[in-house]
């Protein structure tokens, strides 16, 4: 499963890098605050589908809506002055590592029964 | 619920997970390559060009004004080197300078050629049933037309003009630099005079004096005349405008 995400992950980034796609720099603060948080929701779907409570509709929902927030959140900061997106880096970031930490866990408790079994 | 929920007893997620992961990742990955791509690509975008060339344009004149800057006080420094470092030569060259602005100022006489405009009355009858007064704008024209054919010293009865002059009435007695002076008007001016000769000629104001009975005449002095103004007497002082406000831009 994670073999899988990181092959997609290759996939994408050969796409994009093919297809030579960029986007007006002024954007580019929010696509970067966008990636951080869709690579949040994938490792939190990769977790779930190993804590085994993977839902799709969720994870579907969950990676557009918060995509979407994240850049949003960065609009709204560089409207007000404020540097809000370092909320979403903050939050995504917590959360990314968190996912992965359980990810390790759930992947070592399982290597180690079936090893020492 | 349950049915979208994709989960085995042991752990082993069903299609629709690998599906959707892998789509997801792969969306990521897009997303992650073209973030790197912006990133990388130079930072000169389109919209930016006109404000860089605006930008441009405002440094090059800075430029040009601190080259001429440059210039002048290079051309300073080495008529203060050419002294030597003697001490007295470069008083002297400071009490040039100081000469230079006195007489730019108008504080020292000047003479060379120019004109010698003379306004008196015609003799004979006085001219019946009109207004025979000279105002003081009619004066100011004539220095203004002057001035404006390049006249660069002017004196109204022996008064020196200088920034600051005026020429105007009180009480009808014609007032030049405070100093009132009285018929007939002689204006000398040092300049061009073929010039001012000619535009002073032309002008409707010599009729309109013609028509209050004064007679204007204009007497060019050139070659071997001149004509010579005194210098300004007065003491020249400033209340407000205290100080060379330099800087800005």
């Amino acid at each position: 499963m994670i073999w899988l995400s990181i092959v997609g992950l290759i996939l994408g980034v050969l796409l994009g890098l093919a297809f030579n796609v960029t986007i007006p720099p002024q954007f580019s603060s929010y696509l970067s605050i966008a990636v951080l948080a869709a690579l949040d929701t994938v490792f939190g779907g990769i977790r779930a589908g190993l804590e085994g409570n993977f839902d799709s509709r969720v994870f579907i929902s969950g990676f557009f809506f918060n995509t979407l927030l994240a850049a949003f959140l960065a609009f709204i900061g560089v409207q007000l002055g404020v540097d809000l997106y370092l909320a979403a880096v903050f939050a995504f970031g917590v959360r990314l590592f968190q996912n992965i930490a359980t990810i390790r866990r759930i992947l070592m408790d399982r290597r180690r029964p079936s090893s020492s079994a | 619920m349950s049915a979208t929920r994709e989960s085995g007893a042991a752990g082993r997620p069903g299609k629709t997970l690998y599906v959707v992961l892998f789509a997801a990742s792969t969306v990521v990955g897009f997303m992650a390559a073209v973030q790197i791509a912006t990133v990388r690509q130079p930072a000169t975008a389109h919209g930016d060009i006109v404000e860089l060339r605006s930008e441009l344009v405002q440094q090059q004149a800075k430029q040009e004004g601190l080259l001429k800057t440059l210039g002048d006080l290079q051309r300073q420094l080495e008529k203060y080197q050419a002294t030597g470092g003697n001490r007295s030569d470069m008083a002297a060259a400071l009490i040039q300078e100081v000469q230079d602005a006195r007489r730019q100022a108008g504080l020292e006489p000047a003479g060379g050629p120019g004109v010698v405009v003379t306004v008196r009355d015609i003799p004979g009858p006085p001219v019946s049933g009109q207004d025979t007064h000279i105002y003081d704008w009619m004066l100011q024209m004539i220095v203004n037309l002057l001035y404006g054919n390049g006249a660069e010293a002017i004196a109204l009865n022996g008064q020196r003009l200088i920034t600051t002059s005026f020429i105007r009435e009180v009480n009808g007695v014609m007032q030049v630099n405070t100093h009132p002076i009285s018929m007939p008007y002689v204006i000398e001016a040092v300049g061009d005079a073929e010039r001012m000769k000619a535009a002073l000629t032309i002008n409707p104001i010599v009729q309109d004096y013609r028509q209050i009975g004064k007679e204007v005449t204009i007497e060019a002095r050139q070659g071997g005349a001149v004509v010579e103004v005194p210098a300004y007497r007065d003491p020249v002082e400033f209340r407000f405008a205290k100080k060379e406000v330099t800087g800005g831009s």
